[in-house]
């Protein structure tokens, strides 16, 4: 008892010795503020053209982030062991599974699927809070089993919890996040240890069940047909994708300019949302568009650098599933507004306007910040 | 809880590569549309992004030679909305009710039109400024004027057919303002805005200002042309003209025409307008198809420039150029012997000549002057039927004169092969063959002008707004049809033509007018229906003007051109000589017939003295209130010439002196002028008629500063200098 009493204390001191991994949180605090500026940019002709004032988008996303800052501020303090045990892991997983039943009755409507619950003023978004849920539920279900995950067999038992929340959200017509859902997960297996082989070749058997899921909603093959060939109807599906490329396009070497963009006046879809990255490279050009995805490359990569320092198998596999997570929608979210794949609905982490995603990407931060604290500490 | 082994840290490098071969292939797509298809993308996003909106050029003015403006711009709003806004502030129908008050558009059109999603829509185009103004005053936001320009025709209907009109977008339809409408129209100017969907607010971008149009200047003189419509006019009442009427005056040297004109005419203000009464009931009365086809065949036949579209077969005004053929070919001399006995048998068919009983025995100048028949049959048979085409293809028939209006017709003539001695001879005085008054004008520019053909146009010269010139019409001679001399002496025949043959009617006192009338037999012969001409100009000794009179139909009591195209002729020349100032050459005989005796009327009541002027071609001026005149000024019983004054005076006060001015080098008109200003009259003396070049004031009695009573004879005596100005 005493012995563990002193440990207790001595750990204490410890993670109040330690600082947080400054160089993650400057990153990550400069996306946030050029992210900001963004908003309020992309926003102001849709919010001309609704009559509204040209800061109202900017001050809703504003709070968002002061907010969110405060929360992430918190979680960092919080020692990443709150996340490890039971009983925020059950209650997590019930959350976020009555979220993702209840948004199907419930949902508010937007680009062509139900993805939003509205609680007075605030709208959250389900499918963001499984993302995080899943990367919480995946580290601890991969730390605490013992069996060898190089079995085939155990492989796919490990991946059957990312699994669930992908079905569960492609259930509220949610491809995109259930398709981040799935890939984090099988990230994680794979860091865990799973054998590539094993997962390349499961990976293969899902692909008639991808075609299946395509062909029961037919926007979405016209959505892949666009990506092909987003001129075949510039009129119809292609449009999104088109105005986007337009946009980039106008952008050349260093843009036309912060506030400049003529896209983001009725032309461009969502503006400040899904195609905030295509404002950016018509603004402020290739050299604005290559600043943003540097400013990802380094979150990442220190992301990642936690993870290899982190100071156990759970804290190094949440880590890695929380940068996962903002690297896949970061390269997802230009690859649809460049038309390097199918037109899908997948928001630029700290960017997007929307105040759940960000409020979630924060929590992941802060997750993040808490595990930077305790690492390189040998155990 | 476990620690990580090296196997997962190998793990996680392998994650990293994995998402730096994907950033890879994202980062392609990113430089592929931003700089391979950035360009193309580029240019299509400026296509959709911004719109072009054009802005009307003014038109440019047109003017008569001497710069009076034919044809203007006046202004003009066009109202607007941008429906979207008006919608968003919700007050559609309060402004489709305001609005309809004061346009009188239908309400339910106007809230149509307001009510929709789009930023621009004409609401009213081309209303008055006043009207424009009262919508002004309203405020309404969302509403929208814009200046616009629509063309105005200040003389009205003054050679309509020649001027033209132009369309709802002030696109030249006919006459000069279509010919010339590459000139007239300018560079219209473009304003590209950003197009903001949803219709908010629109930031100009790019303003190109626009050109207006070049200014043309035409040779009609309005003058000249008012004249002519209004003898036209008159003629086409006189003699009841039933298929309208045409006249040309054109600058014999130049051929530059002065005037051009057609009756009927229509107001130009409003050229779709009928106006003819009994043309309007006859309309009334169809419907649907039927009526809109009757309407525009009116209307097109009212717009028909028939000086130049029509043809027509020209009669006796053909036979000038047969005599110049003649002479030219050397077939006739002009004291050789003709004897007319009232038809000639040509092959196997007898042909009249229009004097029945014939002119008997008479010379070829005579033969001309009385315009016989069968003498410009045998005139024509020496000639030869190859050497008379010659001839016909010369004087331009054959052909378009190259004139600057549409829808010029070029007439017809024979088959060549069957153009034998019958048709010849038929031909030789005028008929069997069609041309248009232009081209008859255009052939007597030869005669006029030393045989050198003179090409007709109505443009002098297309000026830009800063006054230099774009483009000048010079003379162009088209080709020498005869020589100068052939040329002369069919003027001086022509002239007694006029002076003492069938032309009388076309007679002015000292202007030397030649010419020759023309009668035609419409087709089908026989049915009563003729078309009356007279083709001369003047002076004879060298011609100014040349001029043609046509009146198709005349259905009055005479339908010979010698008695209803002639005197319309002559009224016209007498007109425009004198406008133009040129001097009067009087002959002996005419200066003997100028003179007026002067009345007595001293004693007499004001009233009967004021009656005996009517009808003595002499004026008077009363000075004094008194009842009875007491004296007057010159004397009764001496003679004075036509248009002078003679001052009657009617109290017992001295008679107003003036003193006498100096005339010494003035010319006939000058000095008559100075005179009447001061009032007191002139007096030609002992004139040498038959000289040529300009008269000039040589002698005066009395002599300059004598102290005379207002109303004294002045006499002149004049001397001639050739030195032409």
């Amino acid at each position: 008892m005493a012995e563990r009493t002193r440990r207790r204390s001595s750990r204490r001191r410890e993670r109040q010795k330690k600082e947080i991994n400054y160089t993650f949180c400057i990153l990550t605090l400069a996306l946030l503020g050029f992210g900001l500026v963004m908003v309020f940019s992309a926003s102001s002709g849709i919010a001309q053209s609704k009559n509204e004032s040209v800061y109202i988008y900017f001050i809703k996303q504003l709070i968002f982030a002061v907010a969110g800052l405060v929360v992430m501020r918190g979680l960092s303090r919080i020692d990443y062991k709150f996340w490890y045990q039971k009983w925020v892991v059950l209650l997590g997983i019930g959350v976020t599974v009555v979220l993702l039943i209840l948004v199907l009755f419930v949902g508010k409507e937007g680009g062509g699927a139900t993805r939003w619950i509205g609680f007075g003023p605030i709208t959250i978004q389900p499918s963001e809070i499984a993302k995080f849920t899943t990367v919480v539920v995946m580290a601890k279900w991969l730390s605490d089993y013992k069996g060898d995950i190089k079995k085939y067999g155990v492989m796919i038992k490990m991946l059957l919890p990312a699994m669930f929340f992908a079905v569960l959200v492609l259930l509220g017509d949610h491809l995109s996040g259930a398709v981040i859902i799935a890939l984090v997960g099988i990230i994680l297996v794979f860091a865990a240890g799973c054998k590539f082989s094993h997962l390349f070749f499961t990976g293969v058997a899902f692909v008639p069940l991808l075609v299946i899921a395509i062909a029961l909603e037919p926007y979405r093959v016209k959505r892949i047909t666009s990506f092909l060939d987003p001129f075949a109807d510039a009129q119809g599906t292609g449009w999104q994708v088109i105005q986007s490329l337009y946009s980039i396009g106008s952008g050349s070497m260093f843009g036309v300019g912060l506030g400049q963009s003529r896209q983001k006046h009725g032309f461009l879809p969502e503006p400040h949302t899904d195609f905030i990255f295509s404002v950016i490279c018509e603004e402020l050009g290739f050299f604005g568009a290559i600043l943003v995805i540097l400013l990802f490359v380094f979150l990442v990569v220190t992301g990642f650098k936690i993870a290899l320092s982190a100071p156990d198998r759970f804290s190094s596999l949440l880590v890695c599933g929380m940068v996962s997570l903002i690297a896949l929608q970061v390269i997802l979210n230009i690859a649809v507004v460049t038309s390097a794949m199918p037109c899908t609905g997948i928001t630029l982490p700290f960017f997007s306007y929307g105040g759940s995603a960000l409020m979630v990407n924060l929590v992941e931060i802060g997750v993040v910040l808490s595990v930077s604290r305790q690492t390189g500490k040998k155990l | 809880m476990e620690a990580q082994g090296l196997e997962s840290k190998r793990k996680i490098l392998l994650v990293i590569l994995g998402f730096t071969v994907a950033l890879i292939y994202v980062l392609s797509f990113l430089v592929y549309r931003q700089f391979i298809k950035g360009p193309e993308y580029q240019e299509k996003a400026i296509q959709q992004q911004t719109y072009e909106n054009n802005i009307s050029s003014n038109r440019g003015i047109i003017y008569d030679r001497n710069g009076k403006i034919l044809a203007q711009n006046s202004s003009v709003v066009t109202v607007t909305a941008n429906p979207s806004r008006v919608v968003k502030l919700g007050k559609v129908s309060e402004y489709a009710e305001k609005l309809s008050g004061i346009l009188g558009t239908d309400r339910e059109t106007l809230e149509k039109k307001l009510n929709q999603n789009i930023g621009h829509v004409d609401i009213e185009k081309k209303i008055d400024p006043e009207i424009a103004n009262k919508v002004r005053e309203l405020g309404l936001d969302g509403i929208y004027l814009t200046d616009d320009s629509k063309r105005f025709y200040p003389y009205g209907s003054l050679a309509a057919h020649v001027i033209g009109f132009t369309g709802t977008d002030n696109q030249g339809l006919s006459g000069v303002e279509m010919v010339y409408e590459n000139y007239l129209k300018g560079l219209p100017g473009r304003v590209v805005s950003n197009r903001i969907e949803a219709g908010t607010d629109m930031q100009y971008e790019d303003y190109i200002a626009s050109q207006t149009g070049y200014n043309v200047v035409l040779t009609l003189d309005e003058v000249i042309q008012h004249f002519v419509e209004s003898e036209l006019e008159q003629a086409c009442k006189d003699y009841k003209v039933e298929n309208g009427a045409a006249c040309i005056i054109m600058n014999a040297k130049t051929g530059e025409i002065l005037a051009m004109a057609t009756y009927p005419t229509f107001d130009l203000n409003s050229p779709f307008t009928v106006t003819d009464e009994a043309l309007k009931k006859e309309l009334d009365a169809l419907s649907g198809d039927e009526r809109s086809a009757k309407r525009s065949e009116e209307l097109n036949k009212l717009w028909r420039n028939k000086a130049v579209v029509d043809s027509y077969e020209p009669g006796s005004t053909f036979k000038s150029l047969v005599a110049a053929m003649a002479l030219e070919e050397g077939v006739v001399s002009l004291s050789e012997v003709f004897n007319c006995n009232g038809g000639m048998k040509v092959a196997d068919t007898h042909i009249n000549c229009w004097k029945a009983g014939g002119h008997g025995s008479i010379t070829f100048v005579q033969g001309v002057e009385g315009s016989c028949n069968p003498l410009f049959m045998t005139l024509g048979a020496r000639v030869g039927a190859k050497n008379f085409y010659k001839y016909y293809k010369a004087f331009g028939f054959t052909e378009q004169t190259g004139f600057d209006l549409p829808g010029e017709a070029s007439g017809s003539f024979h088959d060549l092969s069957r153009f034998n001695e019958v048709e010849l001879a038929t031909s030789s005085f005028g008929q069997t063959f069609t041309i248009t008054p232009l081209q008859l004008i255009t052939a007597y520019s030869a005669l006029t002008n030393d045989g050198k053909m003179v090409r007709p146009h109505v443009v002098k010269e297309i000026v830009a707004n800063d006054g230099t010139y774009v483009e000048k019409f010079e003379t162009e001679v088209i080709r020498q049809v005869i020589s100068e001399e052939t040329s002369q002496t069919v003027r001086n025949i022509l002239e007694g033509v006029v002076s003492q043959g069938a032309g009388k009617n076309a007679y002015i006192k000292g202007f030397r007018v030649a010419g020759k009338t023309g009668t035609s037999e419409k087709i089908p012969r026989g049915n009563g229906k003729y078309v009356a001409s007279f083709a001369g100009f003047a002076p004879c000794n060298d011609p100014e003007i040349i001029g043609l009179v046509m009146l198709d139909e005349p259905m009055g009591e005479s339908h010979m051109g010698g008695a209803t195209a002639a005197p319309t002729f002559k009224n016209i020349f007498d007109n425009v000589l004198r406008y133009m100032n040129i001097e009067p050459q009087y002959t002996e005989e005419e200066l003997a017939t100028l003179d007026n005796t002067v009345p007595n009327v001293e004693g007499m009541a004001k009233a009967d003295a004021i009656a005996r002027f009517s009808g003595s071609g002499l004026k008077y001026t009363v000075i004094g209130s008194g009842t009875h005149v007491t004296s007057q000024i010159p004397k009764g019983g001496s003679s004075l010439p036509d248009g002078s004054t003679v001052v009657l005076y009617t109290e017992q006060e001295k008679a107003q002196q003036v003193e006498i001015p100096n005339l010494i080098g003035m010319t006939a008109s000058e000095a008559n002028v100075t005179l009447n200003n001061m009032g007191l009259n002139i007096k030609e003396a002992n004139t040498n008629s038959g000289s040529t070049g300009t008269a000039r004031v040589n002698k005066q009695t009395p002599a300059a500063g004598t102290m005379v009573d207002r109303g004294t004879v002045v006499e002149v005596q004049f001397s001639y200098s050739d030195d032409v100005h």
